[in-house]
């Protein structure tokens, strides 16, 4: 075979140039690959828990109760004013302790005020009943405390809360309220002895007579059978579920804050009857790993109808502080 | 007789004699030279062509000096011809010798004229001249085919007459007509340019017809007469020195040419056979890449764990190098060779991670961000690890060969002038660490310098034309020290073998 001049020139360099190409093709990588059905959380569970990022985010939000202390004397009446910025009476011998014996001295009064809108999101107490909307002056948190035990209003016997509200409407009741067996669901009764529980608005205040304790509320019924009321259904994103997801339609002109219930079967948060004609603001607040996720949607609700009225809320992330601020503004 | 006449006469016969060298000759001698593989120092002879020119005038002058000194009558040594030892010959008194006749025609390039048998015979009188008596007188006429030229005839100084050759003895060499030649003051100088130059003296008419009493006289067609007496007929030696001459001239050129050469030895230098072995004090350049398989070995105290991590983490991908070196082959085939050498081992490196938490948000249209989550993920790395080295080989070897192909056993050292890496390995906690020259100081990394190592190689040579050859060449190289820094007890080492394909350039 003869080989030519003109083939070796050719073929040093190609060898050479071979070997380089094949050395740059290799590349390094370094990559991370998802394990398989990764990919967020699009479920809907029946009953949500605290353990739970909606959980999570129902904790973070949370206000803190204040803890005051006074000294009760037999015979004595005493308007205490709590740190909370709740006024108290309390006429001694009212508080029983578990002996069903009057507590007198040193005791520990343990209260919180609602009185913003944004204050019942945060504490996860919407303002209804039995899913009907109540339309409220305010609520409080009230408990007493002696030596550990816990306290109770003797029989018979009532304490007095004083707040204060921008508006006072006369009609108020007492409701007191509890949360359920369902987590994350609360829900305000009418307290029906009326000669023991009634509220009395003189100015600007609210005077609360109540024989019981914890959650009291001045409220009143929201709308009446006669009014045309419309549901509100939430379309939200497939990753926001009643896992990580909370749901309110906070009313803009009336003390309401509508709760927006989940359900999972249909995956949609759906609200209690609002009057049509109304304006709302709807409020989603929601947790996702570690971050903090909030949509609002101004609605005006429609007239009723066999179908909820949808509406469409994208939330962004957004950080805890700022999720407060905006509840605080509301 | 004049001897010297006879002396003169032969001169002036052969004065002018140029043996013209048949054509195939030179076009056998061309053929050879193409076959033959020039090798070192005459190949530049031929491509030269001021000493080819010289070399075949120096052919020619040696061939025609050969043959003048063959068909001198000088050179005629009776006991070559007649196998008695020489005597004293008179040139015949009548001039009737044959002699420049014969030669003469073939000068001319006539065609051998059909001699008659003719002995000539000499007889020494006991004490007197010796008589050459010639028993056959036939003598072919002489025939001067150069009507310009004088004509030659049977008398006269540049013929023999009985008073030259009972003078003195005929030339038996052509040496010995020199000699006398240069006695007599002339330059006879047996080469072609004399013969010319003797031609053309003849040519212009120096002989003359002057046979003292002889009957033999110029015609107008500058043919000679036959002589009517033999002067040799008495001569037997001298009869049959005749009758050789006589054959020969049937010779045809060509055989008369190659008479010449079987029965005289050519004094030329003996042409060596073309490069029989690879030795001879030759130099070389070599330009060669190589494809590698590199050999990793790692050590490290017993039961480690890490050592069997560390290997199950990288695996070898490939290797290649590549160089310049100078070779010198020595007259006893011992050859030196030193060059340059760069060596690239690549290799794999591998490493995955498991259940590493993720936080993946998700970005809508708008560019939001409206959701994340968290997953949990695998992380795969993989780097290309490449460990290159500049060295310096220096090796000794045994090359041997033939025209076509050699060969070239050599050992010696790998000399390591630089190394630097690039990539990941694992550290003792399982995960990568770089080893990237320069990047960090860490006790994984390797070293800068690698130190001695061996290396061995069979080049096997291809002969592709007068100054290049194609080289392909198996070696293997071994360090000796691990490559990696001592701060950590594993080590590392590397052992290649590879395939180097390259070209070499004679200088």
């Amino acid at each position: 075979m003869t080989i030519k001049k003109s083939h070796l020139k050719h073929f040093a360099p190609a060898l050479i140039a071979g070997m380089f190409l094949l050395n740059s093709c290799q590349r390094d990588l370094d990559y991370i690959v998802q394990n398989p059905n990764s990919g967020p959380d699009t479920t809907w569970v029946n009953t949500p828990d605290t353990s739970m990022p909606v959980g999570q985010l129902q904790n973070a939000l949370l206000l803190q109760p204040s803890t005051d202390t006074f000294t009760l004397n037999p015979g004595v009446v005493m308007t205490v004013d709590l740190s909370s910025g709740l006024k108290t009476t309390v006429t001694a011998g009212a508080l029983w302790n578990d002996s069903s014996l009057p507590a007198f001295g040193l005791l520990h009064a343990e209260s919180m005020l609602l009185t913003r809108k944004g204050d019942f999101i945060r504490m996860g107490i919407p303002t209804s009943q039995n899913d009907r909307v109540i339309e409220t002056g305010g609520a409080y948190f009230l408990r007493f405390q002696k030596n550990q035990d816990q306290l109770h209003i003797g029989q018979g016997r009532q304490i007095i809360g004083l707040f204060d509200a921008p508006t006072i409407f006369q009609d108020m009741f007492v409701y007191n309220g509890a949360a359920t067996s369902t987590p994350f669901h609360f829900n305000w009764t009418r307290n029906l002895d009326s000669s023991a529980n009634f509220v009395v608005a003189p100015g600007q205040t609210y005077w609360v007579y109540a024989n019981s304790l914890n959650w009291i509320s001045a409220s009143r019924p929201y709308e009446n059978a006669q009014q045309n009321t419309s549901r509100l259904a939430l379309d939200l994103p497939s990753n926001y579920t009643n896992q990580n997801t909370k749901a309110y339609l906070v009313l803009n002109n009336k003390f309401c804050i509508v709760p927006m219930q989940d359900i999972p079967s249909t995956r949609q948060f759906l609200s209690l009857p609002v009057i049509s004609g109304d304006q709302a603001t709807v409020v989603v607040i929601s947790k996702q790993g570690n971050d903090y996720f909030m949509g609002t949607q101004q609605v005006t609700v429609n007239p009723g109808s066999s179908n909820p009225q949808m509406v469409t809320v994208t939330p962004t992330i957004t950080s805890l502080n700022n999720m407060i601020g905006f509840l605080n503004s509301l | 007789m004049n001897h010297s006449a006879f002396d003169d006469h032969i001169k002036k016969q052969f004065g002018d004699f140029q043996p013209e060298v048949p054509p195939h000759i030179w076009e056998n001698i061309a053929a050879a030279k193409n076959k033959r593989r020039p090798i070192v120092w005459w190949s530049s002879v031929w491509k030269d062509k001021k000493t080819l020119i010289a070399l075949a005038v120096l052919l020619l002058g040696l061939t025609g000096v050969l043959l003048f000194r063959n068909d001198n009558p000088k050179s005629f040594n009776p006991t070559d011809i007649t196998g008695q030892p020489s005597q004293n010959i008179s040139s015949p008194k009548e001039n009737k010798s044959t002699f420049p006749n014969n030669i003469q025609s073939e000068e001319q390039n006539t065609p051998a004229e059909q001699p008659s048998a003719t002995t000539t015979t000499v007889q020494q009188s006991a004490g007197g001249d010796p008589t050459i008596n010639q028993v056959s007188t036939h003598v072919p006429p002489i025939v001067n085919k150069n009507p310009s030229t004088a004509p030659v005839t049977p008398a006269g100084k540049d013929r023999p007459t009985t008073a030259s050759l009972n003078k003195g003895t005929l030339p038996t060499s052509s040496t010995d007509r020199v000699d006398k030649s240069a006695a007599d003051g002339k330059d006879d100088n047996p080469s072609a340019s004399t013969f010319r130059n003797r031609k053309q003296k003849r040519d212009k008419g120096r002989m003359q017809a002057s046979i003292t009493g002889s009957d033999m006289a110029a015609t107008d067609n500058n043919k000679i007469s036959e002589p009517s007496t033999d002067p040799f007929s008495e001569n037997n030696d001298l009869a049959d020195l005749n009758r050789k001459i006589l054959e020969w001239q049937k010779l045809d050129d060509e055989k008369k040419f190659a008479h010449k050469l079987i029965n005289k030895s050519f004094n030329l230098s003996p042409i060596p056979c073309p490069e029989k072995n690879a030795a001879g004090n030759k130099k070389y350049i070599e330009l060669y890449g190589a494809v590698d398989y590199a050999f990793r070995k790692f050590n490290d105290t017993a039961h480690s764990q890490y050592l069997q991590k560390r290997k199950e983490s990288t695996s070898f991908s490939s290797a290649f190098s590549g160089g310049i070196r100078y070779t010198r082959v020595f007259s006893n085939a011992m050859s030196f060779r030193a060059g340059l050498n760069y060596s690239q081992v690549n290799e794999k490196f591998r490493y995955v991670q498991d259940n590493i938490i993720q936080q993946v948000y998700i970005i809508n249209t708008n560019g939001d961000t409206t959701g994340s989550y968290t997953s949990t993920s695998t992380r795969y790395k993989t780097t290309q690890n490449k460990y290159r080295t500049i060295d310096l080989p220096v090796t000794i070897g045994y090359e041997v060969g033939n025209e076509r192909l050699h060969a070239n056993l050599n050992a010696g050292v790998m000399v390591n002038i630089y190394s630097w890496q690039k990539g990941d390995v694992l550290d003792t906690a399982y995960r990568p660490v770089s080893i990237t020259t320069g990047k960090a100081q860490s006790p994984y990394q390797f070293k800068t310098n690698i130190g001695l190592g061996f290396t061995a190689a069979a080049s096997i040579y291809l002969k592709l034309t007068d100054r290049l050859h194609l080289l392909g060449e198996p070696y293997i190289r071994y360090n000796l020290s691990p490559a990696n820094k001592a701060e950590i007890t594993l080590k590392q080492k590397y052992t290649t073998i590879g395939l180097r394909l390259g070209i070499r350039l004679d200088l």
